[in-house]
């Protein structure tokens, strides 16, 4: 299938790592491959501390309690206190210890959103401006594609991989979506137990993913009042797919959102005559 | 960078909590520690900072405050000349509202979402009453079949200033809506409690009611107990987010048209996919494009 058109210039790595696929995509200006070398290291190293399915990970070894949180490293220490301090922000609902069968820590969620942001962070300090980082269906963006366009991102369709539910247009911010089609039921509602109903697919806008994650995860929790929930979050915003296929999102979402994606490419209200009818007619369903 | 950039700071927790302490039962301070205040001119006690709030309260007897029996409250003054150790007190022993879920209290508050919302529960916060079904029966109905007449206007209007009734007072505190009283209760009771977060009483079906009498609402609570400069981080804009967001709705979830093709994206969001499910994902197309 065609990605984008050619003749963009992109330095793109892909690298299977914490338990998925992490794709780093710069746009000029690029930046030297050391860089992009030390950001696929730094997911290494992060995995190596965070996998719950390493017995010798920091994580495991507190969760067996051969560690103590004390003697843990400072990154360990720092997303356990953060994932502490978004049960509170999110009513009990992103419950690190609580979302697992087994009743085990597992900080591994905000750890990988985490990873990303720090990422970013390692690229742009070594001269990108303009930059996608993704993380198995979570992203961060910064800057612009290309000169005078946004980052276009769709939605998946829940029920059709190939397809997308809806299009945000995007400088520089994060996006995480909480789902069950392609793990099944795996997140759980910590107050009841049960897996959430109400909701097929939920994605959060916002300045970290670290916390986009996290929100997601809680507001999918929480089922379709979830939504409202993270329009109340300064700063956050979400665009939810219900289990009766309705589309609802919040203020900031509609700020992003693409009324019409077959029309025009970044250039939302000026849309580009003709051409909705021509896509619409030419696809096959 | 540091993690704690990375949290927005928010004034949301303090402030919950503020108003939940101050919508509890027995929060006022009374006898010498409410005249203490007086004195010190703060006499709003639930808008001081809790560490200060705490400060006041003599926590435990000590030997200082069993020298002096008019200090504290009276039940803690039978409790120091019974030698008995005060028992912890709800805003004592740590942050209670970290144990519910349910800590929106004096926001508008959407459980149901707009178009999920049975005909029985309540309206909600939905002061424009233009999206989705107004209900018909159940409980709105019987506040209506009240039948507020001329005679109790007055009644009516003067329940504008009131605090809510002591059951509401406690509904709001555990988060929950004000709702009628099973018990009964005079009619009159009703208009002041009907559901948080819109003014004016709109939801309600048309024609049986044509009451718009200002309720006492959180909002009124909100004012009594915050300080101006925390009340001022809570104003939400007009008709407040919650009913907002009944406006951003799709009825359909298009599954046609918007293939990711035509759509022209660079990347996409969606549910965690393992390292073996992205090699069928649309990223992998994307970004094998680039390569």
């Amino acid at each position: 299938m065609p990605g984008r058109p050619d003749g963009v210039a992109r330095q793109v790595r892909v690298e299977p790592v914490m338990g998925t696929t992490v794709s780093i995509d710069v746009r000029p200006p690029f930046v030297g491959a050391a860089a992009i070398e030390a950001a696929v290291a730094w997911f290494h190293a992060v995995d190596e501390k965070f996998s719950m399915y390493r017995p010798d990970s920091e994580l495991s070894r507190i969760a067996d309690g051969s560690l103590a949180l004390e003697d843990a490293s400072r990154d360990v220490r720092t997303i356990v206190s953060l994932s502490d301090s978004l049960r509170d922000r999110t009513e009990g609902y992103f419950d690190a210890g609580r979302h697992r069968d087994d009743g085990r820590l597992d900080p591994t969620g905000v750890a990988k959103g985490w990873a990303v942001d720090e990422a970013v962070t390692i690229l742009r300090m070594a001269g990108a401006r303009n930059l996608q980082v993704g993380a198995g269906g979570d992203l961060v963006m910064a800057g612009e594609p290309e000169p005078g366009r946004r980052w276009r991102i769709g939605i998946r369709h829940p029920e059709r991989a190939d397809r997308v539910a809806a299009v945000l247009e995007i400088t520089s911010l994060a996006v995480a979506t909480s789902a069950t089609y392609e793990r099944g039921a795996h997140i759980r509602d910590p107050w009841t137990g049960r897996p959430p109903t109400g909701l097929q697919s939920l994605t959060v806008v916002g300045p970290t993913l670290a916390m986009a994650d996290a929100f997601a995860t809680a507001a999918f929790a929480m089922g379709e009042r979830g939504i409202p929930w993270v329009g109340r979050q300064p700063g956050f915003g979400a665009l939810g797919i219900t289990s009766d296929d309705r589309v609802v999102w919040t203020p900031l979402v509609d700020e992003l959102r693409i009324p019409d994606p077959t029309v025009g490419t970044g250039t939302r209200g000026r849309p580009t005559a003709g051409s909705a009818l021509t896509s619409l007619s030419g696809d096959e369903r | 960078m540091s993690l704690d950039a990375a949290l927005p700071v928010t004034p949301l927790l303090h402030t919950e909590s503020a108003v939940r302490r101050s919508l509890g039962k027995n929060r006022r301070p009374k006898g010498s520690r409410r005249r203490a205040l007086v004195a010190s001119g703060l006499s709003r006690l639930s808008s001081l900072p809790p560490t200060i709030r705490d400060g006041l309260r003599p926590l435990r007897p000590t030997a200082d405050s069993a020298a002096a029996p008019r200090v504290g409250r009276s039940c803690d003054r039978r409790r120091r000349a019974a030698g008995r150790e005060r028992r912890p007190h709800r805003a004592d022993v740590g942050s209670s509202w970290r144990t519910g879920p349910a800590v929106d209290a004096g926001w508008p508050v959407d459980r149901s979402g707009p178009a999920r919302r049975a005909p029985g529960r309540l309206p909600g916060a939905d002061p424009a009453g233009a999206d989705g079904p107004q209900p018909v029966a159940g409980r709105g109905v019987r506040h209506g079949s009240a039948g507020l007449g001329p005679p109790l206007a007055g009644v009516r209007d003067g329940l504008a200033d009131r605090r809510p009734r002591r059951a509401d007072r406690r509904r709001l505190r555990d988060g929950r809506r004000p709702g009628r009283d099973r018990g009964g209760g005079h009619a009159a009771d009703h208009v002041s409690v009907r559901a948080v977060g819109d003014r004016r009483l709109r939801a309600v079906p048309a024609g049986r009611r044509d009451v718009t009498a200002r309720r006492a609402s959180t909002a009124d609570l909100r004012d009594l107990v915050l300080p101006p400069p925390v009340r001022a981080a809570l104003e939400l804009p007009s008709g407040g987010r919650s009913s907002q967001i009944s406006r951003f709705v799709e009825p359909i979830l298009r599954s046609e048209a918007l293939q990711a093709q035509s759509a022209n994206i660079d990347g996409v969001s969606g549910a965690t996919y393992t390292s073996t499910a992205y090699a069928q994902s649309l990223q992998s197309a994307l970004d094998s494009a680039g390569i």
